[in-house]
């Protein structure tokens, strides 16, 4: 599992890991099942503290991207868990507004703004041949 | 005197200490927590090395209190030093004495010394044991101070500006050691730095010193979220930067200007609207830039 | 290694090893070597006065020696104070290394204690114990090898070396002073220098140091300050105003000070020369020669002692005249004289470098035998000189050019060794110091035999010549290369071959004149001076500084 974290991008370095992880299962690189780093060996691999790393999981938890099993590791979740769903819903509902907010900002319309988002949405989805 | 069961590494309290007429420590206070990671920055001549020097002993509090796991690391050496490691800033490893034999002398000082992880670590990072010290380049003589300090796996790990002159080669291997330290149960780093992008990455709980005196401490995370970064617009072109109180520092030109505050972000919003700016943008800063805004503005 | 003690021991002979190897390789040659050399020589060692023996061997010496004669007396002299001269410096040189202080690299202290002792988890006064413990013994056992082992001819004057209380006295003194003394290197060096003197050269006697009121109290008080003095240099105290701290890294508005504008780049280069090395040079001349004069004028006119006996007077003398060639002498032979890259990227030639050193050197020179002289001139009020001067059976003239001699070689040092150091290889200084002792040890050995002596004499003006037309040719070849490659200025080639010339004319005028040597010696004596003004050694220098200028 390849992240990159960086000081100073004005995010705080566990939501940069937990987004990364929540990139890596939306773009496929990382599917249901698929274990996870533990959180000493990946705080070695990216040189910053358990702690941090600790709390990105706990985060990644919370939302339901990863669940741990006993004593076993951190595995990814499947999607569709119903009372994770609801959460995710929830964060992103928050990220829109954020988004709309800013797109308002920038004076770019809503509506261009919903084309953009099909046209990412697309170029993001797994190939079907590889 | 106290057990090992003190709830903080290192606590300062109250410390002063004068050098002639210069004030190198004034009323310094500090808890280091076991199992966290502790950055202390500030600028060359801010007290950094002057407040590490208290927690070996080697320099007696003039007024204040200085403990180490509850001990008096001046009235009990053996008990602290044995459970500190210690790498120093000006790397003063004898010259003369080769690698294998540093190791050989430095074991007989502590008990806890792992022969095999001793080893491990020197296969780690690439020292040829029969080399003189004097012989190693400055990353290899900073990995051998390391090496010796982290053998015995010491309760605190002690380093002052570890990678000061170092290539980032080397300084991954500093990191790495930290990390490590920490991930075991238990064991606590403090260092001091100024770089502070290793400070953000690695760090728990910061410190931030100036002239002597610590001006912000607290949780990293608990830092960053109190600073705000403000990108301000302003009505009219400002020849010079615009007076924003509240604001800690403020940099940019013509319309746009960039403002650090800490923690009073409303009173900063109105202040700036008072002399016509208005805020577009918002994100926290970095370490660097939070330590740059408080050397500007104690600065003046 | 179990234990920290057997760690700190097994330190302490790994970092010395090469030293206290040489102490062991000379007490031994002294034990096995030495009885040899005084049966070959027909001297007696265990005769109850050496010098009476010596004495007899020489007889009067009204007329001005015959070389030869005045080598085996030189030689006799070894003979008789070479095993206490090598005691007292060996132990010396342990009770230095029991110090344990290191030369700092950052502030250029000479004995600092250092600092990483101080965060290993020992107590202090383990510390304390274990340097103190370890320093006694070696000084004991050194005693007692030489003791023991060597059989050292007994000279009145030299009964005070063999007191073993003394000597460990003077360690835990040093001890104290260096410990506790730590933040003051210049008033330590003082207070060290008049310790050495007192105990080395003091005008008491046998029975002054016997008496128990002198040598227990210091011995108690040395480790007392000893003791407190690890205590406080391990916890910063006692550091009094350390002048680092008086010039804070942030500074802000001052107006700049400092010596006005140099006339040239060659006057800021001899500026920098003599603050480097000429001036400290002239302090160490200052602390060795006024420090015991002035203790000495003090002890006479307080304490109220009577005049300095005859013999130690003229020892005395002796030392003080002896003080500038020594201290140019070790600083000419010392490595650290290879210069960092902050002087080599200045934008000078190489030749107007080595004449700033050669200038500095002359200047550090005079000071300090000006300093010496004037020291001299306070003899007369500690003693009878005159008294002292007439067992010396030399006349006041040739006493007048071995002083300028002395002075001459003074400067030579300096100058003949710049380009050894300048080339960067500290092997050849040492092979050069032994080509000395070497050369010092076949000649009295040579001069036994009275053939040997004679031819010896006869090829002796040979030799010279051939030596002398070696120096002019490979001063011509240095001189002619360093112009070729712009190294040296033309002018100051001339400049300095008209000083040359100038220093060679005077010491011939002064032997000829003032010294007036026998016929037979006329010649071999010229030859002598003019090939010892440095001429070639100059001309190499701006070519080894080039090399290691441009490796």
């Amino acid at each position: 599992m390849q992240l990159h974290v960086s000081t100073g991008d004005g995010v705080p370095i566990y939501l940069q890991i937990a987004n990364q992880v929540k990139y890596l299962v939306a773009s496929g690189r990382l599917a249901a099942g698929d274990e996870i780093p533990p959180i000493r060996v990946l705080a070695r691999q990216l040189l910053v503290n358990p702690n941090t790393v600790a709390r990105a999981y706990l985060e990644l938890e919370r939302e339901g991207v990863v669940h741990k099993r006993h004593g076993s590791g951190t595995y990814i979740s499947d999607t569709g868990s119903p009372l994770a769903r609801k959460e995710r819903v929830k964060i992103l509902s928050e990220r829109v507004d954020a988004l709309l907010a800013e797109a308002s900002h920038l004076q770019v319309e809503p509506q261009e703004l919903i084309r953009l988002i099909k046209d990412r949405s697309q170029s993001i989805q797994p190939k079907e041949n590889k | 005197m106290n057990t090992t069961a003190a709830s903080h590494a290192v606590e300062l309290t109250g410390l002063s200490r004068k050098f002639g007429s210069k004030v190198a420590l004034n009323d310094v206070s500090l808890q280091v927590r076991r199992g966290r990671v502790f950055g202390l920055v500030g600028a060359n001549g801010a007290g950094k090395t002057t407040l590490i020097k208290h927690v070996l002993g080697r320099l007696k509090a003039e007024s204040g209190l200085v403990r180490v796991f509850g001990f008096d690391p001046v009235s009990e050496p053996v008990e602290t030093l044995s459970r500190i490691g210690y790498l120093s800033e000006n790397r003063d490893l004898p010259a003369w004495m080769r690698v294998d034999e540093l190791l050989r002398y430095t074991e007989a000082f502590y008990p806890k010394w792992d022969t095999a992880y001793a080893e491990e670590l020197r296969r780690q990072f690439g020292l040829d044991p029969r080399a003189k010290i004097k012989t190693l380049s400055r990353g290899e003589n900073a990995k051998a101070g390391l090496l010796i300090a982290l053998a015995y796996r010491p309760e605190l790990l002690l380093l002052d500006e570890p990678s000061s002159g170092l290539d980032p080669v080397v300084r991954r291997d500093i990191l790495e050691a930290i990390i490590r330290t920490v991930a075991d149960e238990g064991r606590t780093v403090f260092f001091s730095s100024h770089l502070l992008e290793e400070v953000e990455r690695v760090a728990d709980d910061v410190a931030m010193m100036f002239n002597g005196q610590i001006v912000l401490t607290g949780a990293l995370d608990d830092v960053k979220e109190n600073h705000h970064r403000l990108i301000l617009r302003f009505n009219s072109p400002q020849s010079s930067a615009p007076i924003v109180p509240g604001v800690l520092r403020i940099t940019g030109s013509g319309q746009e200007w960039t403002a650090i505050c800490n923690g009073k972000r409303e009173e900063a919003v109105a202040a700036a609207a008072r002399v016509g700016g208005r805020v577009v943008a918002e994100d926290s800063p970095s370490l660097d830039e939070v330590f740059v805004a408080w050397a500007a503005a104690k600065s003046k | 290694m179990r234990t920290p003690a057997a760690a700190l021991t097994w330190e302490l002979w790994r970092r010395h090893r090469a030293r206290l190897m040489t102490v062991i390789g000379i007490v031994a040659a002294f034990a096995l070597v030495y009885p040899r050399l005084c049966a070959w020589a027909g001297f007696n060692p265990d005769s109850p006065d050496a010098l009476n023996e010596i004495a007899k061997v020489i007889g009067p010496m009204n007329e001005a020696p015959a070389l030869a004669r005045v080598v085996r007396i030189l030689y006799y002299l070894f003979l008789a104070m070479g095993p206490t001269a090598a005691m007292v410096l060996t132990l010396l040189y342990v009770t230095w290394v029991s110090t344990f202080t290191e030369f700092d690299p950052r502030t250029k202290d000479p004995m600092t204690f250092p600092a990483r002792r101080f965060t290993l988890p020992v107590s202090t006064p383990f510390l304390f114990w274990w340097h103190f413990l370890a320093g006694m013994t070696s000084i004991v056992v050194l005693y007692a090898s030489w003791i023991y082992g060597v059989r050292i001819p007994s000279v009145e004057t030299f009964a005070v070396y063999k007191n073993c209380l003394g000597w460990i006295t003077l360690l835990a003194v040093a001890q104290g002073i260096v410990w506790s003394l730590a933040a003051w290197p210049v008033i330590r060096m003082l207070v060290l220098t008049a310790a050495l003197f007192a105990f080395l050269f003091s005008p008491a006697q046998v029975q002054f140091f016997k008496s128990p009121m002198v040598l227990p109290p210091l011995f108690l008080m040395g480790a007392v300050f000893a003791r407190a003095g690890l205590q406080k240099m391990r916890h910063g105290q006692w550091q009094g105003r350390a002048l680092e701290w008086m010039f804070p890294t942030q500074t802000a508005t001052g107006k700049l000070h400092g010596p006005k504008r140099f006339a040239s780049p060659a006057q800021a280069q001899l500026w920098f020369e003599w603050r480097r090395f000429a001036r400290p040079l002239c302090f160490y001349a200052a602390a060795l020669a006024v420090v015991p004069v002035v203790v000495h004028l003090m002890v006479r006119f307080v304490a109220g002692l009577g005049p300095l006996q005859d013999a130690t007077l003229f020892g005395g003398i002796m030392a003080l005249v002896a003080i500038p060639p020594f201290v140019h002498f070790f600083f000419a032979l010392s490595p650290t004289r290879t210069d960092p890259p902050f002087l080599m990227i200045r934008p000078l030639t190489n030749g107007s470098m080595t004449m700033a050193a050669l200038k500095a050197a002359a200047l550090s020179t005079v000071i300090s035998w000006l300093l010496v002289c004037a020291m001299l001139g306070a003899m007369p009020w500690l003693g009878d000189v005159h008294a002292a001067f007439r067992k010396m059976p030399v006349l006041p003239g040739v006493l007048a050019a071995m002083l300028t001699g002395l002075i001459f070689l003074t400067w030579r040092f300096v100058a003949v060794n710049l380009c050894i150091v300048w080339f960067g290889k500290r092997w050849m200084t040492g092979l050069q110091v032994l080509g000395i002792y070497a050369g010092g040890f076949m000649i009295p050995i040579l001069s036994q035999n009275d053939a040997y002596a004679n031819s010896l004499l006869r090829i002796l003006p040979g030799l010279l010549v051939g030596l002398l037309t070696l120096k002019f040719l490979l001063a011509f070849l240095s001189f002619r290369l360093s112009l070729k490659r712009r190294l040296l200025a033309p002018s100051a080639l001339v400049a300095y071959l008209v000083v040359w010339g100038l220093l060679a004319a005077s010491l011939l005028a002064i032997l000829f004149f003032v010294a007036r040597p026998p016929r037979e010696l006329i010649l071999p004596a010229s030859l002598g001076i003019v090939l010892l003004v440095p001429l070639a050694r100059v001309g190499f220098c701006p070519l080894a500084l080039a090399r290691s200028r441009h490796t």
